[in-house]
């Protein structure tokens, strides 16, 4: 338990501390490891919400800076009160669109690999039902992914933020999507192939 | 006698003074009215003149108080009006009887003669009036000008004048003049002899008796208007009316047309000569109606059959006729009518021709069939849009709108992807066929007696005429380019300049934009012959070779070449002329490198078979050969030849496998040419002649033909399937490219743009090709993702220029 105050012997319990290269962070294992001890699991959103929080700067890893403003802007200072704040955002998640929708965009940022501008389709899989749960539009969207893993191997920044507005637009029959309104034009394919699909859905 | 004047005889004076005078005025304006062409002697209009300015200045009158005044005195404004007031009386009241006289007399006339009556009094009448008002001139400018002044109705003589002809004579006489001109008019209309000159005078008289205002000093027209143009326009239209219900009973619709026409024709002619200017659009819109106005439905339904029979003077007439009532009414449902039937007519051409199977079985004859189905069809109708519409603006843009209709979508070219299919595609062959040397039945095709230079130029300008229509320039252009390159570097052209003469018909279309690149090619051709002269120049006692080398230096950027897709290793004799000429070209032009085309590249080969016979054995066989064909063929030579022990055998075994690896060929490539020397019999293998990778080939050392020269060159049917999806991919990247291009330009002017707005300006921008909506948002997302547009935080459909 991390004593109360000293955040930074705190971040140590974590650290990464067989690195070479001179970076000061808390690597996946140090962040497995935190997230057991918060007793967050690693398939549901909790884990990106924290590293969201502590200004992660890939996926599963902390740097100190990011740690230290993280944990103040929260005002956190033990392990109690961290679970307490992650699962509190996660809550005001549901009463706060702009809120979440920061997170969302910084997920894109996560997933992506440093020196690329998109996210790989697969990775998009794993990753959406984790963030956005009970979202019908992003389920269907996933399985759209997988029935065209052939063809779609990547989405781009845009998609992934257009895919959230999407989300609040699209009404369930599908009826109000047309080609001609300002989507990305993939989700011309996604909703043709939806239409196609699940006709229950279509009312 | 001299009279003593007493006080009493003073006051009887001034009125018998008044009516002397008047007397005296009144005899001389009876003589004027009646006589006025006769002219007098300036005496009399002197004393009339005289008469009047003494009437109204020299009446002495008495007031209360034993004094008197003379209106000469500029205080005495009362005893001026009184007599001023008192002459214009009595004027109007004499006058007014002359007329009344008048108009009992026009009681004893009608028709023609009341007219001719009517007419005679009017001239003299109009003369009188005139000289009446300068004789009152001096009551016009005091008593008259002073009333008008105070705001009283009173007008100056001349207008007096005339409003006592209106109202005494011509609104008595009004309704028997109109009857006497519509009379007349029947009897003109119904084709008798009669004098129009009498119904214009009539019709100046109305225009000149103005309307009651007197104050303005132009003539209104409202006499005119509802006294005798209205009846007039009524009596014409009913007059209309009733015949043309007669001649529609009588005959067809057809005689209906040439009817009318014949007599609008008329009308029209004779309406300007009686007709005052400003009634002939009435009169004209009046008589379109009765005429032309109530048969328009079953006028235009003639429209469609004429066009089928082509009969282009009932179309003319046709035209002519709906043209008067006017662009909506008559010409718009023209132009839809013109526009379906071109369409259709186009459609079913090609239809006809795409049934044809053997005859399409080769792209260069489906062309030519599409081609010429299109022009016949395209002919016919310009034709017709000329001679009988006279190239009516709105007909012209019906059948241009009909022409791209039927020439981009039609039974042979579906919008589908297929390229092969493609209208532009298709021209680009025809023209090719125009172009290249060998196809002398595209050219034959033209007219007899022509020389053939004259034909190509009438062919090519006809293909343009088809060229503008396409709505995929740039697959024209990627096509052109190709069959351009080949022609160019195979030495096809049937003409040079015929060449310059498409690249000039399509600049005038398109741009220079679109041409430099084809004017840059012909120019590389042309340099390259210099450099091969300077080459043979230069190495004239230095050749390494010994055979005739010809090359072609062209610029990468504005051919459609790629660098060959397989290894070639080069037949050393080969690489001798290869190695001279890139020293050459190195020390002529610097570092650039060489790209060797060999799949374009030809060569020909005498070749002496060992047991070949007659001329053949000593002059061997002429082959026109592909590189690759090279290479391979001269596998076989190696130390052969006559007199090298070669007759013997039939020269060199060799395996599939060792061929390969000499030549370093594809595989696919040798084993394509291999089963074509199998074929034509100029080699054998040992697998019953048929091309294997387990065969052994060898020379077929008894080939006979019975030509001397034999081309086994020819493009393969897999090569240009090949080619023809590398074109479908080069247009699809240079659209998404053009889309970019045009979208970066649009928002980096405007700056922020709503997404319909972005897409619409974005078609209307790319001149040339039709740009999809789907291929648009995919741009638009490309430049998203590469940081040169985003979108509006707040509003999604607005996209912001990232500069």
């Amino acid at each position: 338990m991390a004593k109360g105050g000293d955040l930074q012997a705190w971040f140590i319990e974590y650290q990464d501390l067989d690195r070479t290269d001179g970076r000061v962070v808390i690597m996946p294992e140090g962040f497995e490891k935190l997230c057991d001890a918060l007793e967050f699991n690693l398939e549901e959103i909790e884990p990106m919400v924290l590293l969201w929080k502590l200004n992660g700067v890939e996926l599963a890893t902390i740097e100190f800076e990011g740690w230290e403003s993280g944990m103040r802007a929260m005002n956190v200072k033990d392990i109690k009160g961290l679970k307490a704040a992650i699962l509190s955002t996660v809550q005001e998640f549901e009463n706060d669109p702009v809120l979440f929708k920061t997170f969302y965009r910084k997920v894109f940022d996560y997933l992506r690999p440093e020196q690329q501008r998109s996210v790989s389709a697969e990775d998009a899989v794993a990753v959406l039902p984790v963030v956005t749960g009970n979202s019908w539009v992003f389920e269907k969207f996933v399985k759209y992914l997988q029935a065209n893993s052939d063809s779609i191997k990547v989405i781009s920044r845009d998609q992934w933020q257009s895919l959230l507005e999407l989300s609040k637009a699209l009404s369930p029959d599908l009826s109000n999507y047309s080609n001609e309104d300002a989507w990305p034009a993939m989700f011309d394919g996604f909703v043709d192939w939806a239409k196609n699909t699940k006709p229950e859905a279509a009312k | 006698m001299a009279t003593t004047r007493s006080m009493s005889n003073r006051e009887q004076e001034p009125l018998s003074d008044a009516d002397r005078i008047w007397s005296e005025l009144s005899v001389g304006v009876d003589a004027i009215l009646t006589h006025a062409e006769e002219g007098f002697e300036q005496s009399l209009y002197m004393r009339l003149y005289t008469g009047v300015y003494n009437f109204c200045t020299s009446l002495k009158s008495s007031l209360p108080g034993g004094q008197y005044f003379t209106p000469g005195d500029a205080s005495s404004t009362v005893h001026g009006s009184m007599y001023g007031r008192q002459l214009y009386t009595r004027l109007n009241d004499h006058v007014s009887q002359f007329m009344a006289d008048v108009a009992a007399k026009s009681r004893e006339y009608s028709g023609d003669e009341l007219l001719a009556f009517y007419n005679k009094e009017w001239i003299k009448y109009g003369d009188a009036a005139k000289m009446i008002h300068h004789i009152f001139d001096y009551l016009n400018r005091h008593w008259i000008l002073r009333e008008q002044d105070d705001g009283n109705n009173v007008c100056d003589i001349n207008t007096l004048m005339f409003r006592l002809w209106r109202n005494k004579f011509f609104m008595e006489v009004r309704n028997s003049l109109l009857e006497s001109v519509f009379s007349l008019m029947k009897r003109i209309r119904d084709g008798q002899v009669a004098d129009l000159n009498l119904v214009k005078s009539v019709v100046d008289s109305f225009v000149s008796l103005g309307s009651d205002d007197m104050v303005s000093g132009s003539k209104k027209m409202e006499v005119y208007d509802s006294y005798f143009l209205k009846p007039f326009i009524e009596g014409s239209r009913q007059y209309y009316q009733a015949e043309s219900e007669r001649v529609l009973k009588e005959g067809s619709i057809r005689n209906y047309m040439i009817w009318v026409f014949e007599r609008l024709k008329e009308e029209d002619d004779r309406a300007e000569m009686y007709l005052h200017e400003s009634s002939l659009r009435e009169f004209g819109e009046a008589l379109n109606k009765v005429l032309i106005g109530k048969q328009r439905a079953n006028l235009i339904s003639e429209f469609k059959p004429m066009l089928v029979a082509q009969e282009k003077e009932d179309l003319g007439r046709l035209y002519e006729l709906l043209k008067r009532l006017g662009e909506v009414m008559g010409l718009e449902p023209l132009r839809t009518i013109f526009c379906d039937f071109v369409q259709e007519a186009g459609q079913d051409a090609v239809k006809k021709v795409s049934g044809n199977q053997e005859a399409t079985e080769s792209m260069a004859n489906k062309s030519r069939l599409f081609v010429q189905a299109l022009l016949s069809v395209h002919e016919l109708y310009a034709g017709i849009l000329r001679d009988s519409f006279k190239d009516d603006p709105g007909l012209s843009k019906s059948l241009d709108r009909a022409c791209q209709g039927f020439i981009n979508e039609n039974a042979m070219c579906k919008k589908a992807e297929d390229t092969e299919a493609d209208a532009a595609r298709l021209l680009a062959t025809y023209c090719d066929t125009l172009l290249r040397k060998g196809n002398a039945n595209a050219r034959a095709a033209g007219e007899a007696g022509a020389s053939s230079e004259d034909n190509l130029e009438k062919q090519l300008a006809q293909a343009i005429c088809v060229y503008r229509y396409l709505s995929n320039f740039d697959v024209f252009h990627a096509s052109y380019v190709r069959f351009f390159a080949r022609r160019l570097v195979n030495e096809q052209s049937v003409s040079t300049h015929g060449e310059e003469t498409m690249i000039s018909l399509l600049k005038e279309v398109s741009g220079v934009d679109v041409t430099s690149r084809l004017s840059r090619m012909f120019s590389d051709i042309t340099v390259s012959k210099d450099k091969i002269d300077q080459f043979k120049e230069s190495t004239q006692n230095t050749r390494t070779f010994d055979y005739e080398f010809d090359m072609k230096v062209l610029n990468t950027a504005s051919w459609p070449f790629k660098a060959p897709e397989t290894k070639l290793k080069l037949p050393a004799e080969l690489e001798r002329a290869v190695d001279q000429y890139t020293e050459f070209f190195h020390k002529d032009r610097g570092g650039r490198r060489l790209n060797w085309l060999w799949q374009y590249s030809k060569a020909e080969i005498r070749m002496f078979f060992p047991k070949a016979t007659g001329p053949a054995a000593k002059a061997g066989y002429m082959f026109q050969v592909s590189t690759f064909q090279l290479a391979i063929l001269m596998l076989f030579n190696q130390d052969s030849g006559p007199g090298t022990g070669y007759e013997s055998a039939d020269g060199p075994t060799l395996t599939f496998d060792q061929i390969v690896a000499a030549t370093e060929l594809d595989k696919d490539i040798v084993l394509d040419e291999l089963a074509l020397f199998c074929k034509a019999r100029v080699m054998n293998s040992n697998t019953a002649n048929k091309a294997t990778e387990k065969s052994q080939y060898t020379l077929n050392a008894g080939f006979k033909s019975k030509q001397m020269r034999i081309n086994l060159s020819r493009a393969k049917k897999s090569d240009q399937k090949k080619e023809a999806k590398d074109m479908q991919r080069a247009v699809a990247v240079d659209r998404s490219a053009s889309i970019q291009a045009a979208i970066v330009r649009i928002m980096k002017a405007r700056k922020q743009l709503p997404h319909r707005e972005l897409i619409q300006a974005t078609i209307e921008n790319i001149k040339l090709f039709h740009p999809q909506v789907t291929d648009i948002k995919q741009s638009i997302d490309k430049l998203i993702d590469t940081g040169y547009l985003e979108r509006d935080e707040n509003t999604r459909d607005l996209y912001k220029y990232l500069a």
